[in-house]
């Protein structure tokens, strides 16, 4: 296999290194020395897997243990898929390049509803069935896990089943398990190995198997009921990681051989987010937020910068100026590595100026554009989000970055919030004027002719579960383009840059992340249709995706647009994240009023009721920089 | 002070881009706590320099590079450092100090020669007489004819003032060419633009895709071919060796 690639194949395809394996650091183990083997799927090309801090940390864990193995297994560029079929090839792991079918365990990560086709199509271009029921035991078990397996029943047709948050001990654990039985596997017995297999794993905490889960609809196609069976928990409770400061961490990650869209070290410096932002789901589903303490991080960037010879260093987490010694910590780090050049950078920024101070010190060169998030528009919207952020906090912000020399600014926001009107849209334009002006009279001052960039990108709002706002109904697609267009008329500057995503996918993404398993017919005819890389603009296929619901007769509206009732069950229910359908409620009806909540670490507890009910608390490392909005 | 290396681009590295072998080497120079020296300015980069770019997919037994330290190394420390962290086929062969009253031209500015080796199965197999007799032959042509693609078409393209010597020779059913041919900022020939000229010459068909390495690049000083490191040395070599790809394993790893 190995000479026919380099032979034949590679000198054909597109960026062939990404299909060659053996980067620096990467592990090749003896098959013949280990109990079990998996390989680790992102279904996604190489460049945006290996960004992937969730496969440093599991390829990292697993490959510690003795016994067992991980290799890894990205999706295929379109060229290679094509060399692949036309050889009638299976599809290959990396490091050892045997097909995937001849793994134990093969295991996806689920970051966005819209790589879902490329989960189906890797498994066909490995040879095997898409769908559980028709693989045998001689196939390997399919699991996953990540953010989307917070709602897995779209794909409870495709996996056997899937790992509820954080993974590096329970990964280990369900491996284990698996391990074990196949010492008890016989050739006589095969059927019922699995089976039993994926009872036992069912008991672990943390691990949903929709096999022994079976949904019963009304008449009007809600959800009557969900039935556990085989002695399975009904509900199933998502894992956390206590001790998370001696949690293992990878310093020995792959240096990828094509330039990945995130090439550096990524230190964790915190897990979870309090913020609680109402559209954030991953600042429900993480909680509670826990800090690393500065003498681990200190260690870790040692070690992986020595490891790897990266020349820049991120300090990452859903909102690292959160982090609340990250002044520290940042001023530690550029000190011990500033001789060699090393650079620290920070994937995200609060709107404030403590943000702008601390950019200004990492980024000696102005060269990239700075990004503040509002989110909305006005404040009343705001409000709505809990987004704590005022109109003075974004003025004072982005005087503070012009000031200190940058001339690009990025604004994010949304359109197609709950209780969002035009006047809130007409907001988003306003924003970025004011901005624009008030770098236009920052610039003047300083006598400065350098162009300003103000960039403002506009993405559509998706209701995810289990945030205050699983029960709202998204914009639908007219309504979407029109505030788009709308926007559009208003931002006529040349000065400012306009984004805005094709609201299609937002429709699509909307269906699936609050979908259901009668879903899983819909994404295997769109498949089968020619849907794959749905996220990459130039692959999207729209008109196939609509094709695939009107034949089964499934409406995506109802999955969309559909406010639900209070009392609905949601597909999702048997997932316990740890927040209470209660407190969401109770923030989705304080939204609707423009009521805030406030951060529980510098306020006291909100009540979403993950501390208590899964045994765990609120770990931070100093005092912080509290924002009260 | 500043070295001139010598290294190979073997094995899965001649894959990677030139892009992707720069970030690769700066990536294996840090990783060997090597002190490298930055360029002044607001973007401070590593001064590293590089001889010529390979295309993607050919191996290469000789590439050098130039990297400026801060802090003095010994060469012999500095190619074990690095070697022992870098990449697959990338492996640093030799590495001389440019001596400081040294006028070094660029890596870039001196490199005009390129002597290549590429081989492949071939459909049929010839006597001697007749390698002989098509060997002059092609040499003895007053164009050689070849179409390049430019950015958005082809153009025809003579490079017969190019290419400077060439032997041929089958070792079993395969064909493996050697020959010289100008690099660099005076002119061009890609190696695999002389295997197709040779083999449509000859008539013959290569039943799988060719395989080819570099096995050396050369500086002219007073007309005659010396390796970016003689070039230090003052130095004369006669000409490159040519180690052929027959027996064991190749080092590119596929034949």
């Amino acid at each position: 296999m190995r000479e026919l690639l380099e032979k034949e194949i590679l000198p054909k395809v597109e960026k062939p290194a990404r299909y060659l394996g053996d980067e620096y650091n990467s592990i090749h183990k003896n098959w013949q020395h280990v109990a079990l083997k998996m390989v680790f799927c992102f279904p996604d090309v190489y460049e945006v897997a290996m960004s992937h801090l969730g496969l440093r940390i599991l390829y990292g864990v697993v490959n510690e243990q003795e016994d067992l193995l991980m290799e890894r297994c990205f999706a295929p560029w379109m060229d290679m898929e094509q060399e692949l079929r036309q050889r009638d090839l299976a599809l290959f792991s990396l490091e050892s390049t045997r097909p995937i079918k001849d793994f134990d365990v093969i295991g996806f990560t689920l970051q966005y509803e819209m790589s879902y086709s490329n989960i189906l199509n890797m498994l066909d271009l490995g040879k095997i069935p898409v769908e559980r029921k028709d693989r045998d035991e001689s196939y390997p078990l399919v699991i996953a896990g990540g953010p989307c397996a917070f709602n897995p029943e779209p794909l409870a047709d495709f996996i056997d089943a899937f790992l509820l948050g954080d993974s590096e001990e329970l990964l280990i654990e369900v491996l284990d398990i698996i391990k074990e039985s196949f010492l008890k596997k016989t050739d006589s017995e095969h059927k019922s190995v699995k089976k039993d297999l994926l009872k036992e794993l069912a008991h672990v905490q943390g691990v949903y198997v929709p096999d022994f889960h079976q949904i019963k609809y009304t008449e009007a196609g809600h959800i009557e009921q969900i039935i556990n069976k085989e002695n399975a928990p009904p509900v199933i409770k998502r894992r956390i990681i206590k001790d998370f400061d001696n949690a293992y961490f990878p310093t020995k990650p792959i240096i990828p051989y094509v330039e990945a869209v995130h090439d550096r070290v990524m230190l964790e410096v915190a897990r979870g987010c309090t913020r609680a932002c109402r559209f954030c789901q991953a600042g429900m589903v993480y909680r509670p937020v826990r800090e690393r303490s500065p003498e681990t991080l200190q260690r870790q960037a040692e070690d992986s910068l020595k490891n790897t010879g990266y020349e820049e260093l991120s300090l990452t987490s859903l909102s690292s100026v959160d982090y609340s010694c990250i002044e520290h910590l940042t001023r530690q780090l550029l000190g011990k590595y500033e001789a060699q050049q090393i650079g620290i950078s920070l994937p995200s920024l609060r709107v404030d100026a403590f943000s702008v101070d601390l950019a200004k010190e990492i980024q000696k060169v102005r060269k990239t554009g700075l990004t503040f998030a509002p989110e909305a528009g006005t404040q009343r919207l705001r409000n709505v989000i809990n987004k704590g952020v005022t109109e003075e906090d974004i003025e004072r912000s982005v005087r503070g970055a012009f000031e200190a020399g940058w001339d690009a600014i990025k604004l994010y926001f949304m359109i197609g919030l709950p209780t969002e009107t035009m006047e809130d849209v007409a907001g988003i334009a306003n924003l970025a004027y004011k901005v624009l002006n008030i770098g236009k009279e920052v610039k003047k001052s300083q006598g400065s002719k350098r162009p300003i960039k103000i960039t403002v990108s506009v993405s559509s709002f998706v209701p995810k579960p289990h945030t205050p706002f699983q029960w709202e109904s998204q914009d639908s697609l007219e309504l979407l383009q029109d505030k788009q267009q709308y926007l559009k008329t208003l931002l006529k500057d040349k000065r400012i840059i306009y984004n805005y995503h094709h609201a299609q996918l937002s429709f699509l993404e909307a269906v699936f992340s609050r979908g259901d398993r009668r879903l899983g017919t819909v994404l295997k005819l769109a498949w089968q249709k020619g849907c794959k890389f749905d996220g990459w603009d130039e692959h999207f296929k729209y008109q196939r995706w609509l094709e695939a619901f009107h034949e089964l007769q499934i409406d995506p509206e109802f999955y969309a647009y559909r406010r639900r009732a209070k009392e609905e069950i949601f597909p999702w229910d048997m997932i316990d994240v740890g927040v209470t359908k209660k407190y969401l409620w109770s923030e989705y009806e304080k939204a609707l009023t423009e009521g805030r909540t406030h951060d529980c670490r510098y306020e006291p507890c909100s009540g979403c009721g993950v501390c208590p009910r899964f045994d765990v608390e609120l770990e931070m490392r100093g005092k912080g920089h509290e924002v009260k909005g | 002070m500043k070295l001139r290396v010598k290294y190979t681009k073997t094995g899965s590295a001649r894959f990677l881009s030139h892009l992707e072998l720069m970030t690769a080497v700066e990536r294996a120079l840090r990783r060997a706590g090597v002190s490298l020296a930055f360029s002044q300015g607001f973007n401070p980069h590593p001064k590293i320099s590089y001889a010529s770019a390979l295309p993607v997919g050919v191996a290469s037994e000789a590439e050098y590079l130039d990297v400026e330290l801060s802090q003095r190394l010994e060469t012999g420390q500095f190619l074990k450092n690095i070697n022992n962290v870098s990449i697959a086929g990338l492996t640093f062969l030799d590495a001389r100090t440019i001596p400081g009253d040294h006028k070094t031209k660029s890596l870039t500015a001196v490199i005009e020669r390129a002597r290549y080796f590429a081989s492949a199965k071939s459909d049929k197999i010839l006597t001697s007489a007749e390698i002989a007799g098509l060997v002059e032959g092609f040499l003895e042509q007053e164009n050689i004819k070849v179409s390049r693609r430019t950015k958005n078409d082809l153009k025809e393209a003579d490079i017969r003032d190019g290419i400077f010597d060439l032997e041929l020779q089958f070792i079993d059913d395969c064909l493996e060419l050697d020959f010289l041919v100008i690099t660099g900022s005076k002119g061009n020939v890609r190696p695999e633009e002389v295997w197709e000229a040779f083999t449509s010459f000859a008539g013959l068909k290569s039943l799988e895709k060719p395989c080819y390495i570099r096995k050396e690049l050369y500086a002219l000083r007073d007309g005659k071919m010396v390796t970016p490191i003689q070039l230090l040395e003052g130095e004369e070599i006669v000409k490159g060796n040519s180690c052929r790809c027959s027996g064991g394993t190749s080092p590119c790893g596929s034949c």
